[in-house]
């Protein structure tokens, strides 16, 4: 399973829920793959997608989904307690572990330690990881409303580049905000 | 000098309903009290609590920040690669260590930090005599620029 099919069954089994996917090659495959206005594309911030996920959780009715890589979630692993202990309702935490900052040309990380055993210890309701698509449908289908639930999806390196989101950051926000409900509220306030 | 009930009552009554953030000496009175008030999620790094605001803030809440400036390093990054560039508006409320005389661990940021976030494009007011004011400034800055904007409390800013 490579990035772009990981992207192309987590697209398939979302819904309505709002999506927060991080910087990189993450972002432009799910844009690519499945762009709609519920998905936040997070273009820098790098590590704290699940923490802007949380955000939006507390303030919107919707449920989320954090779609984010093995690097990212190294860079800011504290998440994992504070996801775990404030027990947000319909969050769902995915991250796609290919051991390898692959935007920036295939650096090692360190991800062998076993990011979903890290989840598991802090907490969260539901932890599985799968190395095959099928194996992905199922662990997400396993979901079943447990939360916060953690996915972790083993990659390969590879697959397609897609260039970069073509949305500039302020519509990327707007239509966003208007999925969650809160445009007309921020706006009135502005 | 605020007294940290009425300045959390004052944020309130400004539209901010929900807080985010660590703990700092200056600040602890507020975060105390800003609990009794809004949903609070106490935070284990300043870049961390900015983002979680900064979602709140995308799905329609209006956001505050407390953090000690010995922290704002870490939350610059999402300040200029987060909030500055989607234009997303939240209040930071900075506990001013290091502005007069304080330990050693504060004296560098501390004298450093009006330069830092005029280097990083935030606007900042400082709580003194006429906190409502400066609350208010703040508060219409960041609605207007849809950006951060920053509070600064130094000791004595918030009534002992």
């Amino acid at each position: 399973m490579n990035r772009q099919q990981a992207i192309r069954a987590i697209s398939s089994w979302l819904t309505d829920e709002l999506v927060v996917s991080c910087n990189g090659l993450i972002s432009r495959e799910l844009a690519s793959a499945h762009d709609r206005p519920g998905n936040f594309y997070m273009l820098g911030s790098m590590g704290l997608a699940s923490s802007i996920a949380l955000g939006v959780s507390k303030a919107s009715q919707k449920k989320v989904v954090a779609i984010e890589g093995d690097g990212n979630l190294l860079m800011n692993l504290n998440t994992l307690a504070t996801i775990a202990t404030e027990k947000p309702g319909g969050f769902t935490h995915i991250v796609l572990d290919n051991n390898v900052y692959e935007s920036t040309g295939g650096q090692g990380t360190r991800s062998s330690i076993g990011l979903d055993g890290m989840a598991k210890a802090a907490g969260y309701m539901y932890v599985a990881r799968a190395s095959d698509v099928g194996g992905l449908i199922a662990a997400l289908d396993g979901v079943k409303g447990k939360s916060p639930a953690f996915v972790l999806a083993k990659i390969d390196t590879g697959g397609s580049a897609q260039p970069r989101v073509p949305l500039p950051p302020q519509v990327i926000r707007d239509r966003f905000s208007k999925e969650a409900g809160g445009l007309h509220e921020r706006d009135s306030s502005i | 000098m605020a007294d940290p009930g009425k300045f959390c009552d004052k944020l309130a009554e400004n539209g901010i309903s929900i807080a985010t953030g660590v703990p700092g000496s200056i600040i602890k009175k507020a975060i105390a009290s800003v609990q009794d008030r809004m949903e609070y999620v106490a935070c284990n790094r300043e870049d961390e609590a900015v983002a979680i605001a900064s979602g709140a803030a995308l799905a329609g809440k209006l956001p505050v920040v407390f953090l000690q400036n010995s922290g704002l390093g870490y939350a610059l990054s999402p300040l200029l690669t987060l909030n500055m560039v989607y234009g997303i508006p939240i209040l930071l409320v900075i506990g001013w260590r290091g502005r007069s005389r304080d330990a050693p661990e504060h004296r560098v940021s501390g004298k450093r930090l009006v330069a830092v976030l005029e280097a990083a494009g935030i606007s900042h007011y400082t709580l003194g005599k006429g906190w409502k004011a400066a609350v208010e400034k703040a508060m219409a800055k960041m609605k207007s620029k849809s950006a951060p904007a920053a509070l600064l409390v130094p000791w004595g800013g918030f009534d002992e």
